[in-house]
C-alpha cells in the first residue's frame, strides 16, 4: 500500500511543485506590499493568493481524477493492475494520496491566510478596527473569527474531497460498465452530477431533521457535515472499488 | 543459429556437436556445457537440449558423471567410428545428388580428381 | 499447471475468446499462434487477471485466477506500458517494489547483456530497446508462469537473439512459458509445444519436434495448414 501511495505521489508532484512556486511568488508580493506599504502590491498579493488557493485545491483534485482516468484507460493501466494489489488497495492509495494532498494543501492555505492576516493586522492597526466593525454589522452568527474560519474551511475541503471521490466513481463507471459504448463520457458525467445532487439533498434533509439552521455557522452543524461527507465518501469509495474489481477490463 | 525447420532440431544440434568433436574443436574427455547452457548457446528449447545429450550418450559419444556434468568420451575408437559414420552420410548425400544429375560413380570420381588439380 | 476451462470472453459486439479449453504444464515453452485478432492477447490477459472471462474459468494449480496468482504468473503486454517519467533504472525499482520474486541482480545482468543504460529515459527508447527492456523486467522475476505477448514485435534481428536468450535463461522444468508471436519461424527452435487459436477458438496443440519427426513438417508449415482457410483481413 505504501508503495502504491509513493508512486501516486510521484505521478503528481510536479504539479504540486508548480503550485508551490506560484504561492511563494504571490506571498512575497504580499509581504513586500505590506512592509513597503505599497497598496498595489498588497492588493495583488491578496487577490492572487486567494485565487491560487482556489486553483490549487481545484487542480489537485481534478488532476487526481484525470490521473485515474489515464490509469484505467491507457496502456499504463498494466503498471497498476499487473501488480498483486486489489482494486480496493489501488483506489485506496489514490484516494489517500489525493485526499491527503487536498487536505494538507487546504490546511496549509488556511494557516497561511491566518498568518498573513495576523501579519497584516500587526503592520496596520486600521484593519483590526475594520474587522471589529464588520463583526458588529454581521452579528453573532457570521462573526469573522479564526475558529469559525478554520471549521468552515475544513468543511469546504471535505466537501471537495467528497466531490472528487464521486468523480472517481464516474470515471470508473465510464471505463468499466460503459466501456466501448457510445456517449460513455457524457453519461458518466451525468451520473456524477446526479450523485452529487442526491447526496446534497440528503444532507439538507438530515440537517432539517436534526433541526439546524440552514444558514450561519455552528460547531454542531459543521461536525455533522464533516461526518456526513466522510461517511458518504467512504461508501462511494467502496462502490467504486467493487466495480473496478468486478467489471473493469484493462 | 540457422536450422532446417523441417528436420528435428535435436538431430541438427547433434550433428554440429559431432562435427566439433571430430574436428577437435571439442577435445576427448572435455566437459560439455550443461543442457541449459547448450539451450542458450544454440537457441533451442531446453528439452531439445536434454534430448541431444540423451542421444549422444546412447551412442556412446559422451557420458554423464553424476553431479559433475556431461563429458565427451575418452575412447578415441568411438570418435574414429563417428568420423567414418559422418563421412558415409556426407557421401550418401553427395552420391544421391550425383545420381539425380545422371552422373555415375566413375564419372563423379573423375570430376573429383579434376577438382583436385 | 495452468488450465483453461471452456473460457469465453465477449466484448460489446464481439466474441474475442470462444470456449477455449486447454492445459499448460510446467517444463515447456509454448507458442501461442494465430493471426492478429484471433484472441491470443485476450486469453493471456484473462490468465493475468486483467480481464474477467464472460464464462468459464482459468485456474492455476487448481486456484481460480485472482490478485494472488499475479505473484506467480508474470505477464508482459505487447505495447509499452511504463510511466513517461521513468528511466530504465526506475522500471527495475518499480518491479522490485511490487514483486517479491524480482531480482535486481538478474535485471542488472540482463541490462548489461543487452546494452541498456539504467539512466536512459523510457520515453527516448527505440522500439527495439523498449522490447528488450520489457522482456528484461519481466524475466528478472522468478515467476512460475511467464506469458509474453509478441515479445519479438518490431525489433531487429540482433535484439531478437538477445530476447530469445533471456527467455531461454529463465526456462527450466518447474516453469511454464507462453510466447505469442506472428513470426512463427522465429519460434521454431525455441518452443516445444504450439497452441493454435483460430477465430477465437482452440485449434489444436502440437509437439513441435514430433511434427518434424513424425510428419516431416515444420511449425510454419503446420501454421499455414491450420490457417489456410482463414482470410487475412487488413494489412498483415
Amino acid at each position: 500500500m505504501l508503495n502504491l501511495i509513493k508512486y501516486e505521489f510521484r505521478k503528481s508532484w510536479i504539479i504540486k511543485a508548480i503550485i508551490l512556486v506560484f504561492t511563494a511568488v504571490f506571498e512575497l508580493m504580499f509581504i513586500g506590499g505590506t512592509i513597503f506599504n505599497n497598496e498595489d502590491f498588497l492588493g495583488m498579493g491578496i487577490a492572487f493568493l486567494s485565487l491560487t488557493t482556489i486553483c490549487a485545491l481545484f487542480i489537485i483534485g481534478v488532476y487526481g481524477i484525470f490521473r485515474l482516468h489515464k490509469d484505467l484507460t491507457t496502456k499504463q493501466s498494466y503498471m497498476l493492475f499487473m501488480t498483486p494489489n486489489s482494486s480496493y488497495k489501488i483506489l485506496g492509495a489514490k484516494l489517500i494520496e489525493n485526499a491527503g494532498s487536498i487536505l494538507v494543501a487546504g490546511l496549509f492555505y488556511v494557516l497561511l491566510a491566518i498568518v498573513d492576516f495576523t501579519f497584516l493586522m500587526a503592520a496596520n492597526g486600521e484593519i483590526r478596527e475594520g474587522i471589529e466593525f464588520l463583526n458588529q454589522i454581521l452579528g453573532a452568527h457570521y462573526s469573522v473569527d479564526t475558529y469559525g474560519f478554520v471549521m468552515v474551511s475544513l468543511n469546504l475541503i471535505v466537501i471537495w474531497i467528497f466531490t472528487i471521490v464521486v468523480g472517481y466513481l464516474a470515471v470508473i463507471i465510464s471505463a468499466s460498465i460503459l466501456s466501448g459504448r457510445k456517449f460513455s463520457g457524457v453519461i458518466s458525467f451525468i451520473i456524477f452530477l446526479i450523485i452529487n445532487g442526491v447526496v446534497q439533498k440528503i444532507h439538507g434533509i438530515i440537517l432539517e431533521l436534526v433541526g439546524f439552521d440552514t444558514f450561519g455557522f455552528s460547531t454542531g452543524k459543521t461536525v455533522l457535515g464533516l461526518v456526513f461527507d466522510i461517511v458518504f465518501a467512504i461508501i462511494v469509495y467502496f462502490a467504486a472499488a467493487w466495480i473496478m474489481d468486478n467489471k473493469l477490463s484493462v | 543459429m540457422q536450422y532446417d525447420s523441417k528436420i528435428p532440431i535435436y538431430l541438427q544440434v547433434i550433428k554440429f556437436l559431432k562435427t566439433d568433436i571430430i574436428s577437435g574443436q571439442i577435445k576427448c574427455g572435455q566437459k560439455l556445457p550443461s543442457s541449459r547452457e547448450l539451450a542458450v548457446t544454440y537457441t533451442i528449447n531446453p528439452n531439445t537440449a536434454a534430448r541431444v545429450y540423451q542421444e549422444l550418450e546412447r551412442e556412446g559419444v559422451c557420458y554423464t558423471k553424476r553431479g559433475m556434468g556431461t563429458f565427451v568420451t575418452e575412447d578415441e575408437g568411438v570418435i574414429t567410428m563417428l568420423r567414418e559414420q559422418m563421412a558415409e552420410e556426407a557421401l550418401d548425400v553427395f552420391l544421391k545428388s550425383m545420381s539425380e544429375l545422371g552422373i555415375s560413380i566413375d564419372e563423379a570420381v573423375e570430376l573429383l580428381k579434376q577438382r583436385e588439380e | 499447471m495452468l488450465e483453461s476451462i471452456d473460457v469465453t470472453k465477449k466484448f460489446v459486439g464481439k466474441t474475442a475468446v470462444d470456449g477455449i479449453t486447454m492445459q499448460l504444464e510446467p517444463g515447456h515453452i509454448y507458442a501461442l499462434l494465430g493471426p492478429n485478432g484471433s484472441g491470443k492477447t485476450t486469453w493471456m490477459k484473462m490468465a493475468a487477471g486483467l480481464i474477467k472471462p464472460t464464462s468459464g474459468q482459468i485456474r492455476y494449480n487448481n486456484q481460480p485466477i485472482s490478485i494472488a496468482t499475479r505473484n506467480e504468473i508474470a505477464y508482459m503486454s505487447t505495447e509499452p506500458y511504463f510511466y513517461d517519467w521513468m528511466t530504465v533504472g526506475d522500471v527495475g525499482k518499480y518491479y522490485a517494489d511490487f514483486f517479491q520474486d524480482f531480482s535486481m541482480e538478474r535485471y542488472d545482468y540482463m541490462l548489461e547483456k543487452m546494452d541498456l543504460d539504467k539512466k536512459l529515459k523510457v520515453k527516448s527508447l527505440s522500439s527495439g530497446m523498449m522490447a528488450k527492456l520489457k522482456v528484461a523486467a519481466t524475466m528478472a522475476r522468478d515467476a512460475k508462469v511467464y506469458m509474453l505477448d509478441e515479445p519479438l514485435n518490431g525489433i531487429d534481428l540482433l535484439a531478437r537473439d538477445s530476447v530469445m536468450n533471456m527467455i531461454l535463461m529463465a526456462a527450466d522444468e518447474t516453469k511454464t512459458l507462453l510466447v505469442s508471436s506472428h513470426l512463427v519461424e522465429e519460434l521454431e527452435s525455441v518452443v516445444d509445444k504450439a497452441i493454435f487459436i483460430k477465430r477465437a477458438q482452440f485449434a489444436g496443440m502440437y509437439d513441435v519436434e514430433a511434427l518434424r519427426t513424425e510428419e516431416n513438417t515444420s511449425l510454419a508449415d503446420k501454421y499455414r495448414q491450420v490457417f489456410s482457410d482463414v482470410e487475412m483481413g487488413g494489412i498483415q
